[in-house]
């Protein structure tokens, strides 16, 4: 246990001394704060404006975030073997795999926080309350957040910084995509239904993350469906970080 | 030091010179349709964002306001694209109804077309049938479809209580169809969120109040003088008013044959 705190610690730091995570978190930074001009060329619907561009902007840059530090977090120790260090110490390889999970993800949180109190100042500034439907939408943005992480740390075991960021990228897209294609697929022939089912169940269906309708339009979000989403994205983790534990004690140094 | 801050100036003065030329030359050019992908297309795309694109689509749509008389305004095209990404966004469907007649009365048939989907596609917004009460009203002078949007309009929930009183009293007032005119108007100005529909709202109002306050005008001057006035100068003429009072879309204020106060139509063609 100590063993992961101190590479989570370790890695923490070391994602946040990383410059492209200011360069991100600046533009992002600007864009939140640009929502208010864009607001106000929008004929009335500034809040509606503000609250979607402000929660795409926090999620699409978290991502950005999460994808770029995390394609090469292990690619890069094992590069220069710093990884060589750690591993001649009495420490196992799930302890750095889980480690590096805890570190790179309080750093994605961590930004995604402060792009969130920028959110929240905007919103505090247009409708003078405290946004506190957003925190909601945030949250399940962060353990989305969550699974990206566990799955650039298994993509970064065995691929190259560009090949884990094209794999994470791509399931993005897919995952996003998956009920559309699930819907479409529904009358094809028996064998293309059946492979695309079994891909619906198993692909990170990340559609059940995404609230910002519901904040947009104040609708209640059922507390089961909240339930179930958590226990989703906890056990897609431990199960992406079992995946990466499985992949690393196979590779040889 | 000084040498590489010299030419990185000259550089980027170039830069900024060629994205002057280049977008002198984008005025002159010919102007082209813009392509929005197909609402599939997009869904598949922009990875759940669809209020955030949907936001993004709107911004566009109003930038085009100007050109909206030109071939290529896809106003109904960005319509049907936003409410197949977020069908619950139902203020362009509220706005483009209110706006397109003013601004291009030829394409009347697209503004009620689109009125008539937002209805029936869009979340519960009262101010959908409302504006479209208007367009009957003021443009078609359609007073059964008006009555009946004005009705639907009172009934949508979070509907304000002054449109449930305009729909209520709709062909209920003695005088002419100019003071429910002005009623749907105020009540318009009152509930409207952005100041283009306010300030359109507003100089309607005046624009009837002037009207109103000349035929008032016009019945002093026929007690005065025994017939009514032939030209509008005449009550200036007759010592009833100082002056005719300016109207607010600049259009020039006639007697007709009845004796009563009128405009040029009120959308501007």
């Amino acid at each position: 246990m100590h063993a992961i705190i101190v590479i989570a610690k370790n890695t923490f730091k070391e994602t946040m001394r990383d410059r492209i995570l200011y360069v991100i978190l600046s533009f992002a930074l600007l864009f939140i704060i640009f929502t208010i001009f864009l607001g106000s060329i929008s004929l009335g619907e500034d809040i509606r404006i503000i609250k979607s561009l402000g929660l795409a902007g926090i999620y699409l840059f978290g991502m950005i975030i999460t994808i770029f530090l995390g394609a090469s977090l292990l690619y890069k120790e094992m590069q220069q073997r710093t990884l060589y260090f750690v591993l001649s110490k009495p420490v196992s390889r799930t302890e750095i795999i889980v480690g590096k999970f805890f570190g790179l993800f309080s750093s994605v949180a961590f930004s995604t926080l402060l792009m969130t109190l920028v959110y929240l100042g905007v919103m505090g500034f247009h409708i003078r309350t405290f946004d506190t439907s957003s925190l909601l939408a945030i949250f399940l943005q962060i353990l989305e957040m969550g699974i990206f992480v566990a799955l650039v740390i298994c993509f970064s075991t065995f691929s190259a910084p560009l090949a884990s960021t094209m794999y994470a990228v791509m399931t993005l897209y897919i995952g996003h995509s998956l009920n559309l294609l699930f819907e479409a697929t529904r009358k094809s022939s028996w064998l293309i239904a059946h492979i695309i089912q079994f891909l619906y169940y198993i692909f990170p269906n990340l559609e059940k993350f995404n609230i910002r309708d519901h904040v947009i339009y104040q609708t209640p979000v059922p507390f089961l469906s909240v339930i179930i989403t958590v226990s989703y994205a906890l056990l897609y983790i431990f199960f992406l970080l079992y995946l990466a534990v499985l992949l690393f004690r196979r590779r040889e140094f | 030091m000084l040498g590489a801050i010299t030419l990185s100036f000259i550089l980027l003065s170039g830069i900024a010179f060629l994205q002057y030329s280049s977008d002198i030359h984008k005025i002159r050019s010919t102007e082209h349709p813009r392509i929005l992908l197909p609402p599939s297309i997009l869904k598949m795309t922009d990875l759940g964002l669809h209020s955030a694109m949907t936001s993004l689509i709107w911004l566009n749509m109003i930038q085009e306001l100007g050109g909206l008389r030109g071939p290529y305004a896809s106003f109904p095209e960005d319509i049907r694209v936003i409410n197949a990404l977020d069908p619950k966004f139902s203020y362009p469907y509220a706005f483009a109804t209110l706006i397109i007649p003013e601004i291009a009365p030829d394409r009347i048939a697209d503004a009620i077309s689109i009125a008539h989907e937002g209805i029936l596609h869009a979340a519960p917004d009262w101010r959908i049938p409302y504006y479209l009460a208007i367009t009957y009203h003021t443009v078609l002078k359609d007073r059964g479809n008006t009555a009946k949007h004005l009705a639907i309009a009172a009934d949508t929930v979070g509907a304000p209580e002054n449109i449930k009183f305009v729909a209520a009293n709709y062909g209920a007032w003695n005088e002419d169809s100019r003071e429910q005119t002005k009623q749907i108007w105020i009540s318009l100005h009152d509930n409207a969120h952005d100041d283009m529909v306010r300030e359109r709202a507003k100089n309607y109002i005046i624009h009837i109040e002037i009207l109103q306050f000349l035929d008032r005008a016009a019945k002093a001057y026929r007690k005065k003088v025994g017939n009514h006035p032939k030209d509008i100068h005449d009550l200036v003429t007759e010592k009833i008013l100082k002056e005719i009072p300016r109207d607010p879309f600049g259009l020039e204020f006639i007697i007709n044959e009845k004796g009563n106060v009128e405009t040029e139509p009120i959308i501007k063609k």
